[in-house]
């Protein structure tokens, strides 16, 4: 369970982000939407513990995030952020090893062979990560952040995805969110950005609308993404049309 | 797919021509561990020769008889000379490894971005100031370690995005810090010149028994704390965000590659003077071979790093015998369009 009471960032005197109060419990996913620049990244900093907040705090399970040491930090939650460094030739195995970091001890062998299977990664395992393709890549990575939180049982996890689709083919991301969907049956609690809205109605629980650094609307997807409300933070006239599928829109 | 009968053939097929290596004939490269064993095997071969032959033959009888006439030339010359200059190599080429995984830019190396010259301006100055010996070493990690900060602090922003602006960051640096030393043989007597300019060639005649026991100790104090910061350099390297998520406390890892680095290129320019190209060849043609892990590549890059420099030192030797000639010389000959040849890999393809 992560809560943040009141937490905002400015940095050099630049509001990046305006004190919000959010809650997000066990077994829900969340999906973060906004226009760009409206600080849905540096949220996902504070919220993964990698930069403290400028004023408000964190709790992390009711421990204070920033009391925790971040070796068992790195156990409870995985996070993968667009800044990754492309430019390296570890194979993919490799990488996912790394994944082991936090626990001290060699990553295992099943829990290996389930995250390659699950992202296809089988046949690219010894290919140098430079010469995958975007897809290949951020599949790679979104193996690495199941692999780092595995041992902890998904459970008692928490991941935090920013854009996970980046790359990934219309196949690829019907099967991330498969298995998102399964696993949320398992408990894991899962905050991701999100740029396409359909799949935020389809996929989330929840839903956090920002715009210009401040917080819209939380709640539930359905309350949260209306289409008013998605008119009027994107200033884009959206077409809204039912499909066979309940609560899922094309935008 | 296991090591076939021809392994040990293609290994020094590979290390002949370390750009060759694909990922499609991966499957032809002998396993890590046959390689580690095969270059430790070569590495105490070219010892040998090198004690035995560089630059002229010494009878063997010299080495089990104490009363032989070329005894002395055994132990107080070609022991010390080998054996420090295999260590100076094995530094060298490890400070490579580091500071390429420091800096996460494939193109760093001591002698280019600086470290090496600023290790070199505090030697000289030590000897400048006519300090005592056990002070040369010391000078010489101070200067090392003022300009990896400086570097560091400089490049902070730039690290990873802009390279070619960081390694022009780190050539000035490497400018200011030779024409410090340049200027400051003009300030110095005859005496004092002639040490000091022997420091921006680098040469191995000045390795004696005491340079010798602080090159070995210091080589070997390194040897046990650099392996515990392979996994973390390793994770580095993916991105300092990366680690940051898994748990390393990135400042500190920093602090601690700057000090570590420091005293390697320190150790390495105090008693030869500054040699270049070992940081960025070695490492290089080792990760065509193993990939990126720092774990293999270090240990692979120690030792070829030092057959390096005692195959330019055997070059410097009989050359123009009986001149000497600078090794720095040597290796730049080779080295310079080596480093073009990479300078174009790398811009195509990044690391190895």
């Amino acid at each position: 369970m992560l809560t943040t009471n009141n937490i905002s960032q400015v940095i050099k005197g630049k509001t990046l982000l305006n004190p919000m109060s959010l809650s997000f419990q066990t077994g829900e996913i969340w999906g973060i939407v906004g226009p760009n620049g409206a600080g849905k990244s540096t949220l996902m900093n504070l919220l993964a513990g990698m930069s403290a907040p400028s004023s408000g705090e964190i709790h992390l399970n009711d421990q204070i995030m920033d009391s925790i040491a971040a070796l068992d930090l790195a156990q409870q939650r995985a996070y993968l952020s667009q800044q990754n460094n492309d430019d390296i030739s570890f194979s993919c195995e490799e990488i996912l090893s790394m994944a082991a970091y936090p626990w001290g001890k060699a990553v295992k062998e099943e829990h290996l062979a389930q995250m390659l299977e699950w992202f296809e990664l089988e046949h690219l395992k010894t290919r140098p990560y430079g010469q995958l393709s975007g897809g290949e890549r951020q599949r790679c990575n979104l193996a690495r952040s199941f692999l780092q939180v595995l041992p902890n049982g998904f459970g008692n996890s928490i991941l935090l995805l920013d854009e996970p689709l980046t790359g990934l083919d219309i196949s690829h991301q019907v099967r991330l969110f498969k298995l998102l969907t399964e696993l949320q049956e398992e408990g894991i609690t899962i905050i991701m950005v999100l740029h396409d809205v359909n799949l935020a109605l389809r996929y989330c629980s929840h839903s956090i609308l920002l715009k210009d650094s401040q917080l819209i609307k939380q709640g539930k997807v359905a309350d949260v993404l209306t289409a008013q409300r998605l008119s009027d933070t994107f200033e884009t006239e959206l077409i809204y049309s039912a499909t066979p599928t309940p609560h899922f829109y094309w935008a | 797919m296991p090591p076939n009968k021809y392994s040990h053939i293609i290994t020094l097929f590979y290390l002949a021509g370390p750009n060759i290596a694909t990922p499609e004939n991966k499957d032809l490269m002998p396993t890590y561990k046959n390689l580690l064993i095969l270059t430790l095997l070569f590495s105490l071969l070219v010892i040998a020769c090198s004690i035995l032959f560089a630059p002229s033959t010494l009878p063997w009888q010299a080495l089990v008889d104490s009363q032989h006439a070329w005894r002395q030339i055994f132990v107080e010359i070609r022991l010390p000379r080998t054996l420090g200059g295999f260590c100076i190599g094995a530094l060298l080429a490890a400070s490579g490894v580091l500071i390429q995984g420091l800096f996460r830019n494939p193109l760093a190396e001591p002698g280019v971005i600086g470290i090496s010259s600023g290790a070199a301006l505090g030697a000289a100055i030590a000897i400048f100031t006519q300090s005592a010996l056990w002070i040369l070493p010391v000078a010489a990690c101070i200067g090392a370690f003022v300009a990896v900060t400086v570097l560091l602090s400089i490049g902070r922003n730039l690290i990873g995005h802009q390279l070619s602006q960081f390694i022009l960051v780190g050539v000035a640096l490497n400018f200011t810090a030779t024409a410090t030393l340049g200027l400051l043989t003009y300030l110095s007597d005859e005496r004092i010149m002639r040490s000091i300019s022997f420091w921006s060639f680098g040469n191995l005649s000045a390795i004696h028994f005491t340079e010798l026991a602080i090159l070995v100790t210091g080589l070997f104090i390194l040897c046990l704390m650099i392996p515990r910061y392979l996994p973390q350099l390793n994770i580095w390297l993916m991105g300092e965000h990366h680690a940051k998520q898994l748990g390393i406390n990135t400042r500190r890892l920093t602090i601690h590659l700057v000090l570590l680095i420091s005293v390697m290129v320190g150790l390495a320019v105090a008693f030869c003077g500054v040699i270049g190209f070992i940081g960025l060849l070695v490492p290089h043609s080792v990760r065509a071979i193993v990939g990126m892990d720092t774990n293999k590549v270090l240990p692979l890059s120690m030792l070829l790093g030092g057959c390096l420099v005692l195959l330019a030192d055997w070059l410097a030797q009989i050359l123009l015998a009986p001149a000497q000639l600078p090794l720095s010389l040597i290796l730049a000959i080779g080295g310079g369009p080596l480093f073009i040849l990479l300078l174009n890999k790398v811009q195509k393809r990044g690391w190895a």
